[in-house]
């Protein structure tokens, strides 16, 4: 036994019965045959959908080619002109053209046949289908600053700080190349394999699946990148070397 | 080029107002012509800190009502000749104007003016958006403290969010003696999470205190006190200069102090 379990871990909730997609209620991304598809939350401010957007334009380091093909699934959205065109003004800053949109809004659908795009419309008393949850890993380049939470269904590799105040909760992995110091929740749809790894661990607090762990107080940090993880249903810490060393 | 700046923080009690007036002063003395205008709708103050209360004719809410002229709002100085001050209205609240309305008012200014201090109200609510629309560059203003820092990180967020770039750091009311007593954040520790370029390093001084209750900015003063110094220097790096941070710990100590340390050193 290398790794030191924390102190005060407990479990905080319930397993989750079913998987849910960490992504819904927020903006989020994910890409199919057809291209990439933007979906955005319902119920959400728009200046915050905006915020949203462009930081993980920013930080979202693109895996596709080229220009590619993306769908808007505005949902009830009133979307004017001068809207739709500065969104996609935006898109296309980051390789990204915009091509289709679904809405269930008349003036939507207007202003986006007006300026050429495909229109799907449907009428806002259809159920929904739900979105399928993305699992591709998510690369990000960026400080994760106070008040940010990313919320993904697969894994979050991070290149820079997740700052007190930000959040990372993962469906998977979450692996910070920079220091930790918000908050992180891996395997959040009850995965106990789930792992968290950091150069340097300072986290306000951790959770892996249904446990939830404050690291120990006081005490120095050690120089050298640690590997969170579960074993018998407590979180423990070890350096990346002794965990290795025990096989993953 | 002018440049628009926004003095923001997200915490309240920071000192953003302070520094602005301040700033503005010494940026006019430097013979730019400034013009700062007090976002803070329904809680003014700007006009205290720069003595200028009792002048404030027309705000910028009768600017933007098409009530008056731009330049019958604007209240000049005269102690100092290149500074003008935009006040806020102090009856009405942050919902009077909108992000659009703010963003001509500054466009208007910028045109007529080398630099535009924008001093934003605490919070990220609609004060903070309406502050922020007309910038095209901030200074972020802390005290090293973790909820100022805390803060502060989430409004470097929200400015990158908004394209505004570049963000600066001031780190404000510092006391060199508790930094050193480990009983203070250094200055290191808070460019370490907020990882943003630090343009100015402001110890705490009670003179601070002392002026504004006069009304009277601190760099104004015949014998500027070490915060007024630390200003004076901040405004000479926005002009491009550069100018060496002056170590630490000679902020916070009076002309007795550093000569017995001084002393000291000799007798060892």
């Amino acid at each position: 036994m290398t790794g030191s379990p924390i102190l005060n871990s407990e479990i905080f909730e319930p397993s989750p019965a079913a998987r849910r997609n960490l992504g819904a209620g927020s903006v989020s991304f994910r890409s199919d045959a057809h291209g990439i598809h933007l979906h955005l939350p319902a119920a959400m401010d728009w200046a915050e959908i905006w915020e949203s957007l462009i930081w993980q334009l920013r930080s979202r380091k693109p895996y596709w080619a080229g220009m590619a093909p993306l769908t808007l699934w505005s949902q009830q959205w009133e979307l004017d002109l001068p809207t739709l065109q500065a969104l996609s003004a935006l898109l296309s800053q980051h390789r990204l053209q915009l091509w289709r949109v679904q809405t269930t809004a008349r003036s939507t659908a207007i202003a986006a046949a007006t300026l050429g795009y495909s229109v799907e419309q449907s009428s806002p008393l259809e159920v929904p289908l739900p979105i399928p949850p993305d699992t591709m890993p998510l690369y990000l380049r960026s400080t994760v600053r106070s008040g940010t939470a990313v919320r993904h269904s697969g894994s979050v590799f991070l290149l820079g700080d997740l700052n007190p105040g930000g959040e990372i909760i993962a469906g998977g992995d979450i692996l910070v190349w920079g220091r930790l110091r918000g908050l992180v929740h891996a395997g959040a749809n009850g995965d106990e394999k789930a792992l968290i790894l950091a150069l340097q661990l300072d986290p306000t607090q951790l959770r892996i699946a249904d446990q939830v762990a404050r690291p120990p107080e006081g005490g120095s940090l050690p120089n050298t990148p640690e590997v969170v993880y579960l074993q018998d249903g407590v979180i423990c810490i070890a350096s990346i070397q002794d965990f290795l060393r025990r096989g993953v | 080029m002018s440049r628009t700046i926004v003095m923001t923080s997200g915490k309240g009690g920071v000192g953003k107002t302070t520094i602005t007036a301040n700033l503005g002063t010494a940026l006019a003395r430097l013979g730019r012509s400034v013009v700062v205008v007090d976002a803070d709708f329904g809680l003014r103050n700007m006009d205290l800190l720069l003595g200028l209360e009792n002048r404030v004719v027309y705000t910028a809410l009768e600017v933007i009502a098409g009530e008056c002229r731009l330049e019958q709002a604007l209240v000049k100085d005269k102690r100092t000749p290149n500074l003008s001050l935009l006040p806020a209205a102090q009856t009405r609240n942050k919902t009077a104007v909108s992000p659009d309305q703010m963003r001509q008012l500054i466009d208007k200014l910028s045109s007529s003016h080398d630099y535009v201090l924008i001093d934003c109200p605490a919070g990220i609510e609609q004060g903070f958006r309406n502050a922020i629309a007309g910038a095209n560059e901030a200074i972020i203003i802390t005290t090293p403290e973790l909820s100022a820092v805390r803060d502060a990180d989430r409004v470097v967020g929200l400015l990158e969010a908004a394209q505004i770039q570049p963000t600066q750091l001031i780190v404000n009311r510092l006391r060199p003696d508790m930094v050193a007593a480990s009983q203070m954040m250094s200055v290191e520790d808070v460019v370490e999470v907020l990882a943003i370029p630090l343009v100015g390093i402001v110890p705490e001084d009670r003179e601070v205190i002392v002026s504004t209750n006069k009304g009277e900015p601190l760099v104004l003063s015949a014998n500027p006190p070490l915060a007024a110094q630390a200003l004076q220097r901040i405004a000479r790096r926005l002009e491009g200069e550069t100018v060496e941070f002056p170590n630490v710990a000679s902020l916070g100590e009076s002309f007795w102090e550093k000569a017995k340390r001084f002393l000291n050193q000799k007798v060892i």
